[in-house]
């Protein structure tokens, strides 16, 4: 009997070892980039140059200051700010808008919803000429304006599945015993909908703005000047300004995925529900 | 007084005209443009001096190396999303279902990386990458194989195998997508198999497998779409080189645009469209997808 479990014994161990090297070999390649950056942010260029994996011999936010003292620092990260929570707040809007109304099972609205949601199978930058041109012929280019266009229209797919998915679970009942009480249909979206939704519209709000946080295509093509610049293009422009030193471009690497970190700390649950209750099974 | 029966019905219209609006400019006429311009020699400035020449882009992309080197690098990063970044996805994801020492953790870490801006991801894997103070040469030495040393990123061999390996290990999405998915099959099915005595690798293939079919089906869609729209690594990593060495079609199109050949990279833009939705009703057959969805 013993010798016949042998080889399941050995099978066993070999596959524990295997997972557990798996594991910590994806541990470390995700996570040590990161910390090697905010180490690296810390240390002077010399530090740098010397030993890839050497701690800061002390601690000091030189680079730090450096950063953000850089030509149209402050400008960039407004204009990240502005675009992604003004885009992030409409098309939450518009999704939850569009939802409601398809959950009025009227003809044609199961196509309607298939139309809405086509998006997020799209190649979007095959698009880069045709935003262009819309960009133009508005004369909304090389402004904020059109780029918070843009990304409410990337950003619609995706929202419109999550909340459409999301409001679907809420009972009908409550609906219609509104129905009774006479509330017009606006009102019923406005009181009763959006308060039951707004999980849902949650969790897509969080994925867009750090969608829109990120975006960096549509940001290179539709802005040219610094007044209009987002924090992702401007990295291009500061990696220039610090021509070698390597130091400060970590520092402000740094803090141009701070407020994406932040919100994954803070979300970081919500962002897997939200992939679970709804974004995927359509 | 409005009709009752027509009062819901003129809501529900003014309630989705935005959305279905933006869909129209930003995806409807997107494609009427593609289709119309690729026929055209048309720069990219006013249509004054455009002139239809017929599918004489299309027919000059045929005979552009760089055109066929991009289409064969967005291939190569297509399989490797299919056959290493998905199925590595799924392993964790069985893996972690079992809740192993520290489950929760490595879940939040490994989807770290995907919300980090790609701009930045680019700039960290160039410094990490680089032969001067990158940790990838000093790591391989201590590890015995300095024999392998390279300008990873500067060697047409290696350009597009390094920016490959800057994502594919970042399986957190699809992952948490596996997670999730293998929590609604029922438990029955793993207690019946196991009263037959089935083991762990028996269970996962037996059961665990054609139960995700339609999930696997749904990540491999994203994945493929998703090569269609990367940009940002081998933008900043590579700009796509050497010579065409890690040029994938996106880069390629912005280059055409760069040189005023907007037709062409219109031409350029309906074919990775076509392909794009190609791939997806493929895998959806394959996967019967629809039948599930």
């Amino acid at each position: 009997m013993e010798n016949a479990l042998r080889p399941q014994l050995v099978l066993r161990s070999v596959f524990l070892v295997l997972k557990w090297v798996l594991l910590t070999f994806l541990l470390l390649i995700t996570l040590m980039p990161l910390v090697w950056t905010l180490v690296s942010s810390l240390k002077t260029n010399e530090e740098i140059w010397s030993s890839a994996f050497s701690l800061p011999a002390r601690l000091s936010l030189d680079n730090y200051a450096k950063a953000i003292r850089l030509d149209g620092f402050f400008q960039a990260f407004g204009n990240t700010i502005l675009a992604a929570v003004v885009s992030t707040a409409i098309v939450g809007f518009i999704a939850a808008m569009a939802s409601f109304a398809l959950s009025g099972q009227f003809k044609g609205s199961g196509i309607l919803f298939g139309i809405l949601i086509a998006g997020v199978y799209i190649p979007i930058n095959a698009f880069m000429l045709p935003y262009f041109a819309i960009a133009r012929w508005t004369g909304l280019y090389d402004t904020l304006a059109i780029l918070i266009i843009v990304y409410t229209a990337i950003g619609l797919p995706l929202s419109v599945l999550i909340i459409r998915n999301y409001m679907s679970t809420i009972p009908r009942e409550i609906e219609e015993s509104a129905l009774i009480d006479g509330c017009t249909y606006p009102m019923r979206f406005w009181t009763i909908i959006l308060p039951l939704t707004a999980p849902g519209i949650m969790a897509a709000s969080i994925f867009n703005f750090i969608a829109a946080w990120n975006e960096f295509f549509f940001a290179l093509l539709l802005t040219v000047e610094k007044q209009s610049r987002t924090l992702q293009v401007s990295i291009r422009f500061f990696s220039g300004a610090f021509t070698n030193d390597y130091a400060s471009i970590f520092a402000t690497l740094v803090l141009s995925i701070l407020p994406t970190v932040i919100a994954y700390v803070l979300f970081q649950n919500r962002i897997i529900s939200g992939l679970t209750s709804g974004a995927l099974k359509g | 007084m409005i009709n009752n029966a027509l009062y819901p019905r003129v809501w529900s219209f003014v309630f989705i005209f935005p959305a279905v609006l933006l869909v129209l400019v930003f995806f409807l006429f997107p494609v009427l443009f593609l289709i119309g311009t690729s026929l055209t020699n048309w720069t990219g400035g006013t249509f004054a001096t455009t002139d239809f020449v017929g599918v004489k882009n299309y027919v000059s992309l045929g005979g552009n190396e760089d055109f066929w080197a991009s289409t064969s690098n967005t291939v190569i990063w297509m399989l490797s999303a299919v056959i290493i970044h998905v199925p590595l996805a799924f392993l964790v994801a069985l893996i972690l279902f079992r809740k192993p020492r520290g489950w929760k953790l490595m879940r939040i870490a490994y989807f770290f990386p995907q919300i980090v801006a790609p701009m930045a991801m680019a700039f960290l894997w160039i410094f990490i990458f680089n032969p001067n103070f990158g940790v990838v040469n000093p790591v391989l030495e201590g590890l015995g194989l300095g024999g392998l040393r390279s300008n990873w990123l500067g060697s047409p061999n290696t350009a597009l195998g390094s920016i490959i390996f800057s994502w594919i290990f970042n399986i957190g999405f699809f992952m948490v997508i596996f997670l999730s998915q293998l929590g609604t099959i029922p438990n029955e099915l793993y207690e019946a198999a196991e009263m037959d005595g089935a083991n762990i690798v028996q269970k996962d293939w037996h059961i665990s497998l054609p139960m995700m079919r339609g999930t696997i089906g749904v990540t491999i869609l994203l994945a493929l779409t998703n090569a269609f729209k990367a940009f940002e690594l081998p933008y900043i990593m590579t700009g796509g080189g050497p010579g065409a060495s890690s040029q994938i079609l996106p880069i390629f199109m912005y280059k055409q645009m760069l040189e005023n050949k907007a037709g062409r990279a219109n031409a350029l833009g309906l074919i990775i469209l076509v392909l794009g939705t190609a791939v997806v009703l493929g895998v959806m057959k394959f996967t019967r997808l629809r039948k599930e969805a």
